[in-house]
């Protein structure tokens, strides 16, 4: 009997399982209002999770104004993706989307499993530290980053430290 | 937290150890008849002796040798951590010909690297202690001696190990059969938790404070629950009643009449006050997803998990796609046999090649070690 949707929450739509699993970790951190943060099945692909987004999201964030979506993706490098995406969302929307670059080989260049790698994040979000965001794979995320933490840390965190 | 447990020669577990050390939460999926759930067959062997059953045919059958292999013992091997104190414990159980129950072949408790008996057969030896000699005692071999040994206290470290065995949660519940009455306090659940009346009463009168615990959590996947009572019925008898809001002019509702996934969810919020109120405990869920709406499966797995990062180990079996998804490659493992005379295989996930998602790949069968 879940009320979540009518309550502020952060759909996350992963691109890929190694970004599902990074989540996984991110959602665990002790911090993370878990129940407001339902992760989403893989899209296998960035393509297949912004129609995604485009054919089925859009209409339920109307449905649902308290609803959030976060698109994380692998950029692969092209850092222009995310103004491509971004541009695609309906004007009325753009507050409630983000989307967030998590590259594939961050996973190797950290050394570390996905879900360590996702407390490590959540931890910085709780914390208002950047020890692993400040990563230099992730620091294209630095706006967006702030977008989040205006729009969506309040009610996906329930305390501090 | 289980350092190493292994098993062999019993049902389809031969030389089959679970990785599972440092692993706060995990995930054992496969095929059926892979043997996952004998995990849990195996685990409550030792609950059951920590409970205090000390025949060996009570606890193993002959049938439950692998393939009626009677060359080689049954063998389960519990390493675990406890207050930073390393216990290890091994047992092994033997058919000889002639004989209709297994008997104990070895058995033997180390505690922190000192021995605390060391048995053979029939002989137990006892370390020497407080300037007395070693001594050894003649037992039948029919019986184990670990629910036999005398503790000294309460900190004992026999009685701290046995309590933990006992302590463990090893879940399958058979929810029609849960009916929420109750005639006695107890914190030692069976696999069926056709004792939840008794649990609740044992587990609130251990830790008042676990109530709100309960309360908390059932809240949030039940969200107009006013509260549960355990009100007494007659001469040492109580019954679990359910109120929900806006139910003032109707009777509360027996426990009985919940649903079967609503008394799943009151299992669930137990078994977290329980390692709260009484931890850490091991907790052996057999599929937890069954009986719950698939949009409760994922909180519900995410919370088990969260519940046991600070204390304890959780161990789930699953087939369902979203329970899955609640896991990673690193604290998943896969079981897996070709046929039912091959013994199961244990592999982690990550060091399985599958391409695409995890459920893509289980869906047509790829994942084999």
């Amino acid at each position: 009997m879940s009320a979540n949707n009518y309550r502020p929450h952060l759909l996350v739509l992963p691109e890929d399982d190694a970004n599902r699993q990074m989540l996984v970790g991110f959602r665990n951190y002790r911090a993370v209002n878990s129940r407001q943060m339902p992760i989403q099945n893989v899209a296998k692909g960035w393509r297949k999770a912004l129609t995604a987004v485009l054919e089925d999201h859009v209409r339920m964030m109307r449905t649902y104004p308290n609803r959030h979506v976060l698109l994380v993706i692998d950029f692969d490098n092209q850092v222009a993706r995310r103004e491509d995406i971004l541009s695609q969302m309906p004007a009325d929307l753009r507050d409630r989307f983000g989307c967030s670059d998590e590259p594939e080989r961050l996973f190797a260049a950290l050394g570390t499993r996905p879900e360590s790698i996702g407390e490590m994040l959540a931890t910085d979000c709780n914390q208002d530290t950047s020890f692993t965001w400040g990563h230099e794979m992730l620091t294209h995320n630095a706006s967006e980053l702030e977008r989040l933490r205006v729009n969506v840390k309040p009610f996906l965190f329930h305390q501090q430290g | 937290m289980i350092h190493r447990f292994y098993v062999h020669n019993y049902r389809s577990l031969e030389n089959f150890e679970l990785p599972i050390s440092g692993l706060s939460s995990t995930l054992l999926i496969g095929k059926n008849g892979a043997g996952k759930s004998t995990v849990g067959f195996a685990l409550e062997i030792l609950q059951k002796i920590g409970r205090g059953i000390n025949r060996v045919g009570e606890l193993l059958l002959p049938r439950d040798i692998s393939h009626g292999k009677l060359d080689a013992p049954v063998r389960i091997e519990l390493e675990v951590d406890l207050e930073g104190v390393r216990y290890e414990y091994k047992l092994a159980m033997d058919l000889p010909a002639g004989f209709r129950e297994l008997r104990v072949a070895e058995e033997s408790l180390v505690v922190g690297g000192e021995s605390k008996f060391d048995r053979r057969v029939a002989d137990v030896t006892l370390p020497p202690l407080g300037g007395a000699p070693a001594a050894r005692i003649g037992l039948d071999w029919h019986l184990i001696w670990l629910p036999i040994m005398q503790a000294t206290s309460d900190s004992d470290p026999v009685h701290v190990f046995t309590q933990w065995l006992a302590r463990m949660i090893i879940l399958r519940p058979y929810p029609l059969r849960i009916k929420g009455d109750s005639t006695e306090e107890t914190l030692h659940p069976n696999t069926e938790v056709t004792n939840l009346g008794d649990w609740w009463s044992g587990l609130i009168a251990h830790a008042p404070a676990a109530y709100s615990r309960i309360d908390a959590s059932l809240k949030l996947l039940m969200p107009d629950l006013k509260d549960i009572k355990n009100p007494v019925i007659a001469r040492d008898s109580r019954s679990l009643i359910v109120q929900f809001a806006g139910q003032k002019a109707v009777p509360s509702l027996p426990f009985e009449l919940l649903s079967d996934g609503e008394k799943c969810m009151v299992i669930w919020a137990l078994t977290m006050a329980a390692n709260d109120a009484y931890g850490p405990v091991l907790c052996f869920w057999d599929e937890p997803d069954n009986f719950l709406a698939i949009s409760e499966v994922a909180d519900f797995a995410t919370d088990l998990r969260r519940a046991f990062q600070a204390g304890g180990q959780f161990i789930a079996t699953s087939h369902n796609p979203e329970a899955i998804r609640q896991f990673s490659d690193d604290n998943t493992f896969v079981l897996y046999r070709r046929n039912h005379l091959e013994p199961s295989q244990i592999r982690s996930l990550a060091s399985l090649n599958y391409s695409g998602d995890l459920i893509g790949a289980l869906t047509r069968g790829e994942l084999e070690p």
